[in-house]
C-alpha cells in the first residue's frame, strides 16, 4: 500500500480520499490538483482492486485505516476491474454509503452507462491539463459536502 | 443414309425418289418375285403335265415329251435359280443381276408355254384348242400374282405365252377361231394393263414403306442426336452450376476473410489510438505543469524546449484523436437508421459555434432531407466540411452554402465556400489520411478530416469529391444512396 498523505491545514473539513489508481503519473496529478485547489485532504492510494476492498474492509495490513469520505476509482486496474470494485462496494451494506467517483481515461459511453448502472455517484473522464483536473476535483469536493449533509 | 435423308419425297407418285431407295425397292421386288418359288413353279409344272396328258391323244407323242422335257428343264433351272438367290442374299447394290436372271427365267418359261401353241395345238379338236387356250390364259392369270413385281417379266411372259396361240387361232379362220383369237388378244391386253397397275401398286407400297422407314430412321437418328445434345447440355449445365457454386463459395470465403481482416484492422486502429492516449496524456499533463510552474525559474532555451514538448504532445493527441475517429468511421461501427439531416446539421454547426463566431461566418442551407444513414457519422461529415470551409477562408468572412439534390438512387449534398480554394492537382490527395496542403502554422489541423469524410461516405456506399480552383472557393460534394447498401 502506498499512502500519500498530504496534510493540509488541520481542520475538520479535511476529507479522506481513497484513490484507486495504478498509474503513478495520474496519482501525482491528483495530488497536484488537490494542492492547487487548496482542498485539505488525507489521500490514501491503492493500486489494484483487491487492495481497495481490503482497505475498505480494514483487513490484514489495513487494520486501523480510517473510513474514506470518497473513493476515486479508476476502471482499468489489474487483478480486479474497477467495475467489480464498484459493484462490491455498492453491494456491501456498510460500504455503500461512501460516494464513489469513477475517474477513468476511457471515453466509451458503455463504460459510463455501466458505472451508473452499478450506482456510481459520479463519472469523470480524465482530462488533459492541470486546470481541467482542478475543476473536476472541486466537483468531487462538492459531492462529498453534499453527501455529508445528506448523511446528517 | 444421308442420301436418303437429303432427298426423301413423301408423295407416292414415285416421281423423284433417290437412287438408294430405287435400289432397295428393286431388291424387295426381286425378293417378292423369287419368293413365290418353288411353289409357283410346281403349280405350273402340274399344269403343264395336265396339259400334256390331255393333249397327248391329239398331238405328236414325241413332241409332247420333248415339250414336257423342255418345260421340266426350264422349271428346274428356275427353281435352282431361286435357291441360289436365297442362298446368295445379295445386297441392294448387286440385285440387278438377279433381276435379269429372273427376267430371263420368266421369258424362258413364257417361251416354252408359247411353244405349246405350236406343238400342242391339235388342228382337228376344237375342245383341245380351247383347253389349251384355257390353260395358257390361266398361266397368265397366275403369273399376274407372281411376276408383276418385275413387270417386264410379266409382260414378256404374257406376250410369249399368248401371242403364238392368238396367231394360230386367227390363222385358222372361222367364226369361233376368230372369236377365240380376238378374245384372247383382248384378254392379253387387259392382263398387261392390269398387271401394270398391280406392278405400280406394289412399287408404290414398297416406296411408301421405304420412305416411311427412311423417315423413321431419320427421325430416330434426329431424336438420338437431340437426346445426345440434351445430355451434353445437361452435363454442361451441371458443370456450370458446380463451378458457379464453387465461385460463390470462394467469393463468400474471400468476403468473409476480407471482412475479418477489415474488422481486425479497424479494431487495431481503435485499440492503438485508444491505448496511445493514456501515456500521451501524461506527457501533456506534466509538460503543462512544467511550463506553468517553472517558466520563471528556467532559461530561454529550457522554456523553448518545454514549448516544443507541449506543442508536440498536443499535435500527437490531435492526430490520435483523428485516427480514432477514422477507425470509428469504418463499417464495424456503423449503425444505420432514419436520420433527420436538419437535426444532424444543426448539431454539427452547434459544435462549430466558436469558430463561426470568431470568423463571422454565414451559413445557409437548403431544407435537408431524412435519409437512411448513421447519424453520428453524417454529423461528422458535415462538421468536417463546414469546419474546413470556415477554416480555409480568404480575406472575407466565410460564407458557407449547403445544397441538396437527388436522383433515382442517391442523395447529393454539396458544401460550397468562398475560401482559398484548392488547385485541381491536389483534388485527389486531400482525401488521403494525414495529407495537408498548408503548414501547421498557417492553418491548423492534422489532415484527417477529409480522410474521415471519405471513409464515412464510402462506407455508406457513396462518393465524395471536390470541385475547385485556387483562389475561387471550393465545392465539396458527396452522395449517399437512398437505399442502404447491401452487405458490406
Amino acid at each position: 500500500m502506498i499512502a500519500i498523505e498530504k496534510r493540509g491545514p488541520a481542520s475538520d473539513t479535511e476529507i479522506v480520499i481513497l484513490l484507486v489508481e495504478d498509474n503513478p503519473a495520474d496519482v501525482r496529478m491528483m495530488a497536484e490538483a488537490l494542492h492547487v485547489a487548496e482542498i485539505p485532504n488525507r489521500m490514501f492510494v491503492v493500486s489494484d482492486g483487491e487492495e481497495a476492498l481490503a482497505f475498505l474492509r480494514r483487513e490484514n495490513a489495513f487494520s486501523g485505516v480510517p473510513r474514506p469520505d470518497v473513493i476515486v476509482l479508476d476502471l482499468k486496474l489489474p487483478r480486479k476491474s474497477g467495475h467489480d470494485v464498484l459493484a462490491a462496494v455498492k453491494g456491501d451494506a456498510e460500504l455503500c454509503a461512501i460516494p464513489i467517483v469513477v475517474l477513468t481515461s476511457s471515453r466509451a459511453e458503455k463504460d459510463m452507462i455501466e458505472s451508473y448502472r452499478l450506482n456510481a455517484d459520479g463519472f469523470v473522464t480524465k482530462p488533459v491539463g492541470l486546470n481541467a483536473l482542478v475543476t473536476e476535483v472541486r466537483v468531487i469536493q462538492n459531492l462529498v459536502r453534499w453527501q455529508a449533509t445528506w448523511n446528517d | 443414309m444421308t442420301d436418303a435423308i437429303s432427298s426423301v419425297q413423301t408423295h407416292p407418285g414415285g416421281a423423284a425418289v433417290s437412287v438408294e431407295q430405287r435400289r432397295l425397292v428393286l431388291l424387295e421386288r426381286v425378293r417378292l418375285a423369287y419368293g413365290h418359288m418353288p411353289s409357283s413353279q410346281l403349280v405350273a409344272l402340274a399344269g403343264a403335265v395336265v396339259l400334256a396328258a390331255v393333249q397327248w391323244s391329239v398331238a405328236e407323242p414325241a413332241a409332247v415329251i420333248v415339250w414336257l422335257a423342255c418345260f421340266c428343264a426350264v422349271t428346274a433351272a428356275r427353281v435352282g435359280d431361286g435357291v441360289a438367290f436365297r442362298r446368295a442374299r445379295p445386297p441392294a447394290g448387286g440385285v440387278s443381276r438377279w433381276r435379269n436372271r429372273f427376267l430371263a427365267g420368266a421369258v424362258a418359261s413364257g417361251a416354252v408355254w408359247g411353244a405349246a401353241a405350236a406343238v400342242l395345238f391339235p388342228v382337228q379338236s376344237l375342245e383341245h384348242q380351247v383347253f389349251l387356250a384355257f390353260v395358257l390364259g390361266g398361266m397368265v392369270a397366275g403369273a399376274m400374282t407372281t411376276l408383276t413385281p418385275v413387270f417386264p417379266a410379266f409382260a414378256l411372259f404374257a406376250l410369249a405365252v399368248l401371242l403364238p396361240v392368238i396367231t394360230r387361232f386367227l390363222l385358222e379362220g372361222g367364226l369361233i377361231h376368230s372369236a377365240m383369237g380376238w378374245m384372247l388378244a383382248l384378254y392379253l391386253a387387259a392382263m398387261i394393263v392390269i398387271g401394270r397397275r398391280i406392278h405400280r401398286a406394289i412399287t408404290d407400297a414398297l416406296n411408301l414403306r421405304y420412305e416411311n422407314s427412311a423417315l423413321i430412321a431419320y427421325l430416330t437418328s434426329a431424336r438420338d442426336h437431340a437426346e445426345a445434345l440434351n445430355q451434353e447440355l445437361r452435363s454442361t449445365q451441371a458443370a456450370l452450376q458446380k463451378s458457379n457454386e464453387e465461385l460463390e463459395r470462394r467469393v463468400e470465403e474471400r468476403t468473409a476473410e476480407l471482412s475479418r481482416i477489415n474488422a481486425e484492422l479497424e479494431k487495431f486502429a481503435f485499440v492503438a489510438s485508444h491505448d496511445l492516449q493514456e501515456p500521451l496524456r501524461t506527457v501533456a499533463n506534466f509538460a503543462g505543469l512544467l511550463e506553468a510552474r517553472y517558466r520563471d525559474r528556467l532559461d530561454e532555451d529550457a522554456n523553448d524546449y518545454i514549448a516544443f514538448i507541449v506543442e508536440g504532445a498536443a499535435h500527437m493527441r490531435a492526430m490520435i484523436d483523428g485516427l480514432l475517429a477514422f477507425s470509428r468511421a469504418g463499417a464495424q461501427y456503423r449503425a444505420f437508421a432514419e436520420t433527420d439531416c436538419e437535426a444532424v446539421f444543426g448539431r454539427a454547426v452547434e459544435g462549430l459555434s466558436a469558430a463561426i463566431h470568431e470568423s463571422g461566418a454565414t451559413i445557409v442551407h437548403d431544407p435537408l432531407p431524412r435519409i437512411f444513414a448513421d447519424s453520428r457519422l453524417v454529423e461528422q461529415v458535415f462538421r468536417n466540411l463546414v469546419g474546413n470551409a470556415i477554416k480555409f477562408r480568404g480575406r472575407e468572412p466565410p460564407r458557407v452554402e449547403v445544397n441538396v439534390s437527388s436522383d433515382d438512387t442517391h442523395w447529393i449534398f454539396s458544401v460550397r465556400d468562398n475560401g482559398i480554394g484548392i488547385s485541381p492537382r491536389h483534388h485527389r490527395r486531400i482525401f488521403e489520411i494525414f495529407e495537408r496542403l498548408h503548414g501547421a502554422d498557417k492553418y491548423p489541423g492534422t489532415g484527417i478530416g477529409l480522410a474521415v469524410c471519405n471513409k464515412i461516405v464510402e462506407s455508406h456506399g457513396g462518393k465524395v469529391w471536390v470541385e475547385s480552383q485556387e483562389g475561387q472557393g471550393a465545392t465539396f460534394r458527396f452522395t449517399i444512396p437512398r437505399l442502404p447498401r447491401r452487405g458490406a
